[in-house]
């Protein structure tokens, strides 16, 4: 197969926004895209180190994330705190098993992934792995696609909490849970934006 | 490689036929008129004093870095990188008329879908309904100012700011011209692009809805309904690839979305 050369070594530098190229050696810090104004990056500044520091402090508030209640839920029956995994226990003792894997694969699932996915991407590249480096390609832009949906639990208690108003025979509130879990979907979106996928296949060699 | 001896294949994976990539070559191959040259010399010229290259023949894939010549796309059409597989190019299937549509339809659905409430429960006679932004509301007032944030931004401001900007973009190309604030609108829209979260924020009121039927009577509102609508089309209309548009001004007359414009 024929290998298409690599802008870096042509000396050629992509606008990420407007995706105009432009030719430039040298560094690259300060350097704006002569087209849109936003800044162009051969490699955008301090990758590892960012994304490593995002996607750690959103690790640590994951755990308050889960262990902390998300929302509470009042009836005659009595006030019970409800955490994310709660909430899918609930469902599944009352056979809602759709909706039990929907939150589950959204609140737990698909953060856990994401946590494992960044923190390999960012070892391998940094090693300049060779193998699989289209899978862990794809493996990246799968990171992205999925990220925003583990806002489906901060968006139901938020919706829940504003609709059920019953007084005593029923009521529902937020709980600081939701707080942190809405902090870990946003850091772990950022995470994923500062890391740099062209990191992936740089390395001694372009042969895969 | 070497910077030198780079050579820039044509096979990133996308069915184009062979006159159609040629047509992309005028750029490099001078005409042999002389005063053309001239023009063409010139041009070259002052695009490489600002570092430019004279509209872009050139694609680089900002996945993975790889520089390829700008393949010439039909409708319907993507090309691939053939070094990590994302998709470099699109040409929609729609074509302005059509995008600019969707963009309008977007942004009415968009005002019946914040104007009418998205869910409703009923309890012994008493009931409650919320719209999206008495959510945000109730939300910022018991304490939850960051929860309330995030629900504005992502499911209010950034789908409408990309609807809307979408038409007001598409409505000046149309008319082959540059709409007022070009630059700027193309920038944020780009930025802002990930943090829309419509599709989440429907499958949050099913998943309400099952939750509370047992409980409550549970009355969907025309809200919820519109949203579910706008999920299509803002699908439909913010996959589409706009970074074409900044080419297009360089076209005579109304130009399509294939960014592949010499």
């Amino acid at each position: 197969m024929n290998v298409p050369p690599r802008a870096i070594d042509l000396g050629l530098v992509g606008c990420h926004v407007c995706g105009m190229v432009c030719r430039h050696k040298g560094s690259d810090v300060g350097l704006a895209c002569p087209r849109c104004g936003s800044a162009l990056h051969q490699r955008r500044h301090h990758a590892y180190a960012i994304t490593w520091a995002l996607l750690i402090a959103a690790a640590i508030l994951f755990i308050p994330a889960n262990l902390v209640p998300i929302m509470n839920t009042a009836s005659l029956y009595g006030s019970y705190d409800n955490t994310i995994i709660g909430g899918v226990v609930e469902f599944w003792h009352n056979k809602e098993y759709d909706i039990a894997v929907v939150i589950f694969v959204a609140s737990i699932v698909v953060p856990t992934l994401k946590f494992i996915a960044l923190g390999l991407l960012l070892i391998t590249s940094k090693r300049g792995a060779r193998r699989g480096r289209r899978q862990r390609a794809k493996l990246y832009r799968g990171v992205e696609l999925i990220g925003y949906w583990s806002m489906l639990d901060v968006f139901v208690v938020a919706l829940m909490s504003a609709l059920v108003h019953f007084g005593l025979l029923g009521s529902a509130a937020p709980r600081p849970g939701v707080i942190y879990f809405g902090l870990v979907v946003v850091l772990t979106m950022f995470a994923a934006m500062s890391f740099d996928p062209r990191l992936i296949w740089d390395g001694d060699s372009d042969d895969d | 490689m070497r910077a030198q001896d780079a050579h820039l294949p044509h096979d990133a994976n996308h069915s184009v036929n062979r006159r159609q990539l040629d047509k992309h070559h005028v750029i490099d191959s001078y005409p042999s008129d002389g005063r053309q040259f001239a023009i063409i010399t010139a041009l070259h010229r002052l695009m490489a004093t600002l570092r430019l290259n004279a509209s872009s023949p050139l694609l680089i894939c900002e996945h993975c870095d790889s520089v390829y010549r700008r393949p010439g796309l039909s409708r319907g059409e993507s090309s691939r990188c053939v070094r990590c597989d994302a998709v470099l190019e699109r040409r929609e299937w729609l074509e302005l008329d059509g995008l600019q549509a969707m963009a309008l339809a977007g942004s009415i659905l968009f005002v019946i879908a914040n104007s009418w409430p998205v869910l409703s429960l009923g309890l012994g006679g008493q009931r409650e309904a919320t719209t999206l932004w008495g959510m945000a509301v109730f939300m910022w007032n018991d304490g939850y100012p960051i929860i309330a944030s995030i629900t504005v931004i992502t499911l209010l401001i950034v789908p409408f700011l990309r609807m809307a900007g979408i038409f007001w973009l598409l409505a000046w190309a149309r008319r082959g011209r540059r709409a007022p604030a070009f630059i700027g609108l193309m920038v944020i829209l780009a930025r802002i692009k990930p943090w829309a979260m419509v599709e989440v924020f429907v499958l949050g009121v099913l998943v309400a809805i099952v939750k509370s039927k047992a409980y409550y009577d549970v009355d969907p509102g025309a809200g919820i309904f519109a949203y579910a609508a706008l999920t299509i089309l803002a699908t439909v209309a913010s996959s589409a690839d706009l970074r074409g548009l900044w080419d297009q001004d360089l076209q005579d007359g109304p130009g399509q979305l294939d960014g592949s414009s010499v």
